[in-house]
């Protein structure tokens, strides 16, 4: 039992971590793109702006509500 | 903070690093020059013949001997530095074994280490660190942890026994993610260098200490022999001797000063290098976790605690840099200390800290609802408890998420008793997997029964069918946690997955012409139980999110199977389109294969591209099946564990879904 909801807890923290570090990653992407002198390249190789990850759907956002009733 | 001007300055130091190991060698040179000069002048002012005035002019400095000097203590300090440093090129590993570490495994059942084991996987995807391995140091009761290793590669995070015992998860998690940053930003390959290297310097002490010794192991015989030397007169030769053993005493002496200066200019490399980088790893600390309070709590935790963090075993202070929280004893911490006061550290992560360490004890019923979804678990544990009764978490636990453990409790209690009590042995157990087989149609029952005639003997059968019996009786939510303890009895008594068995079990998926979702999924998690597969299972999962051209086939091999088992009517296309749609990492690139198509049916490959790729591409293929079984609008019972075996084998487990 607490084994389970060990495992539901560390899913659910996987799935938020993954999120979250590709936002991190994404958002020092475009720091770096609008700084000197990466602001020239970016521009003349055509880096665009990366898009962050985000939910629209509030649906979507809301921990999966798990019942297991058979 | 970023990744590579992090690096950048990880390099900066080391340059420094060599500065300062370069002017504590010389400092060194000097000082032993020093004191064997004084060794000589003594020497010869003891032995001047009488009444003679002593001009030690030309004993005071003499190039040869500073040069020889030099060139000893240059010698023996990289001897021992190389000498070090060779003895840890094994990398992390090497040093949290030699610190007393203990591998954790990775299928281990202990639910401390396995909730260990999982933060530390979270922390991987939360630094994009590839997952290291795992160690507790076991005879350590104080709370403390480190990470070393030459890269991220070879990184081994280890943690005391202590904090495993006394730290909640997100306070784990903290000190985890503390030492993730460690790893990221090139400490870990700086601090085992300076282990080595600090080892040639403090060396010196030990090099005093022995000589000492060895002097007081001799000193029996040493007072009687500098009293005859000492009785002057008998000229210069006579006093000789005693004059000799007397000057070889003070170099002793001084050399072993000298190694204390040496220790003391290693412990001041280790705290001007590392004292900084524990503020930079406390704040990427909060950065992964997104959590202040775990870390500060387990901060919190230390200064409260009887040993404060201070590590036992005798080889600790070269490895002193590498600890969460200030591993040694010292008189004077505060300028020799590696790491910077608790009080202070605790204060950057919160400021609002009104520096009183008892809230410590009581924080998590107070703590900010905020993050109720995230950890239910750690936030349900009461804290206050060193131990806690596996009874006190399901009561709290169950106050956050009632139904989730109600209904896993009816799924354990739906295995009956009598088929639990056969699957504890192989026979049973092997008995179970076949009933877990059997379909449920009528012919395809009947071909399976045949099958199963023709290669069990004739004694074998009235059992299974009472086996067939009661788990045709079960709920399908129970199948898995059924196959799961089958599994388990077979793989613990050492049978393994027999070449009969196996071949029986062939025979009786393909009794239909056709394997089914159900079917494959479950024959690999019995495959991935009984013969785990060294390569694969060891994989540490790849964290970067791009989606390379042999990802994106296996997930399409993957959702293009299940597409065709879940809908019978639509077309399976056009449902792999649909599922795919807004999954960001997998739009692009991802397209339905035919079952013609070569490969398409490969799943087993696709299955081990896919469990060492990145937890988000895992977890968007996951999404997308699960939107192709759902799309005709109802899940079937058969439909929710194929997906959860797909899940598992994914080793993204998911919870039983509703039937």
């Amino acid at each position: 039992m607490m084994q389970l909801t060990e495992e539901l807890t560390s899913t659910e923290n996987k799935v938020s971590f993954a999120r979250q570090a590709y936002n991190d990653a994404v958002m020092t992407y475009n720091t770096r793109r609008e700084q000197f002198p990466a602001n020239i390249f970016a521009g003349m190789f055509q880096f665009l702006p990366a898009e962050l990850f985000v939910i629209e759907d509030p649906a979507e956002k809301a921990a999966p509500k798990v019942s297991f009733t058979a | 903070m970023d990744f590579f001007e992090a690096q950048d300055r990880a390099l900066r130091k080391t340059k420094q690093l060599v500065f300062y190991y370069a002017a504590a060698l010389v400092l060194i040179v000097v000082a032993v020059h020093l004191a064997v000069t004084a060794g000589i002048v003594f020497y010869e002012a003891m032995t001047l013949p009488e009444g003679a005035t002593y001009h030690p002019g030309a004993a005071l400095w003499e190039p040869g001997r500073l040069a020889v000097t030099a060139v000893t203590v240059i010698l023996l300090a990289g001897l021992g530095s190389l000498y070090k440093t060779l003895s840890l090129r094994g990398g992390g590993g090497a040093v949290a074994r030699s610190l007393g570490g203990k591998r954790v495994d990775r299928d281990t059942a202990d639910p401390r280490r396995r909730q260990l084991l999982n933060v530390v996987e979270e922390m991987a995807i939360a630094s994009g660190v590839p997952v290291p391995e795992v160690y507790v140091l076991e005879a350590e009761p104080s709370i403390n942890a480190f990470a070393a290793g030459w890269s991220a590669r070879d990184a081994v995070i280890a943690v005391s026994a202590g904090a495993l015992e006394r730290l909640e998860r997100d306070e784990l998690q903290g000190v985890v993610a503390h030492e993730y940053s460690h790893i990221l930003f090139g400490d870990c390959r700086l601090n085992i260098r300076l282990m080595g290297i600090l080892f040639g310097i403090m060396m010196l002490t030990v090099f005093g200490r022995l000589m000492g010794a060895m002097l007081r192991g001799g000193s029996r015989r040493g007072p009687v022999i500098v009293a005859r030397g000492g009785r002057r007169g008998g000229g210069g030769r006579g006093g000789g001797g005693g004059a000799l053993i007397l000057a070889v005493i003070l170099v002793i002496v001084l050399v072993t000063i000298i190694g204390y200066i040496g220790t003391f200019f290693g412990r001041l490399i280790q705290a001007a290098i590392s004292r900084q980088r524990e503020f930079l790893a406390d704040a990427a600390a909060v950065q992964f976790t997104r959590n202040p309070d775990g870390i500060a709590g387990a901060l919190k935790k230390v200064a409260v605690s009887a040993g404060r963090g201070v590590i036992q075993h005798p080889d600790a202070s070269e490895a002193a840099h590498l600890f969460f929280a200030d591993g040694l004893k010292r008189p004077f911490s505060s300028a020799l200390a590696t790491h910077p006061p608790l009080r202070e550290r605790i204060r950057q992560i919160q400021p609002a800290w009104d520096g009183k360490l008892e809230t410590a004890r009581q924080a998590p019923a107070a703590r900010p609802e905020a993050r109720a979804a995230a950890a239910p678990v750690a936030r349900a544990r009461p804290s206050g408890a060193e131990r806690i009764s596996g009874m006190a978490v399901i009561a709290a636990a169950g106050t956050l998420s009632s139904d989730n453990l109600t209904t896993a409790r009816q799924i354990t209690a739906a295995i009956p008793q009598a088929l639990d009590a056969r699957m504890r042995e192989p026979r049973g157990a092997r008995h179970a997997i076949i009933a877990l087989l059997m379909a449920d149609n009528e012919a395809d029952n009947a071909r399976q029964w045949e099958i199963a005639g023709a290669a069990l003997m004739e004694a074998d059968l009235p059992a299974l069918r009472e086996t067939h019996s009661l788990v045709a009786a079960m709920p399908r939510a129970a199948r898995l946690g059924a196959l799961e303890l089958a599994a388990t009895t077979l793989a613990q008594s050492g049978e393994g997955l027999r070449k009969d068995f196996q071949k029986l079990l062939d025979d009786l998926i393909r009794a239909d012409q056709r394997v089914s979702l159900y079917e494959f999924c479950l024959h690999r998690i019995l495959k991935e139980r009984l013969e785990p597969r060294e390569a694969v299972v060891n994989a540490a999962p790849v964290n970067h999110l791009q989606v390379t051209d042999a990802v994106a086939r296996a997930v399409g091999i993957l959702l293009s199977a299940v597409a065709r088992e879940g809908s019978e009517s639509a077309d399976p296309a056009a449902l792999v389109d649909k599922a795919l749609n807004g999954l960001y990492l997998l739009r692009e690139k991802v397209r339905y294969l035919e079952p013609g198509q070569p490969g398409a049916e490969d799943l087993d490959a696709a299955l081990d591209v896919l469990r060492v790729s990145a937890y988000a591409i895992r977890a968007q293929c996951l999404r997308a099946a699960v939107a192709c079984i759902h799309a005709d609008g109802q899940l079937s019972p058969a439909e929710a564990e194929a997906l959860r075996m797909l899940s598992l084998s994914l080793e993204c487990p998911i919870p039983p879904l509703a039937a």
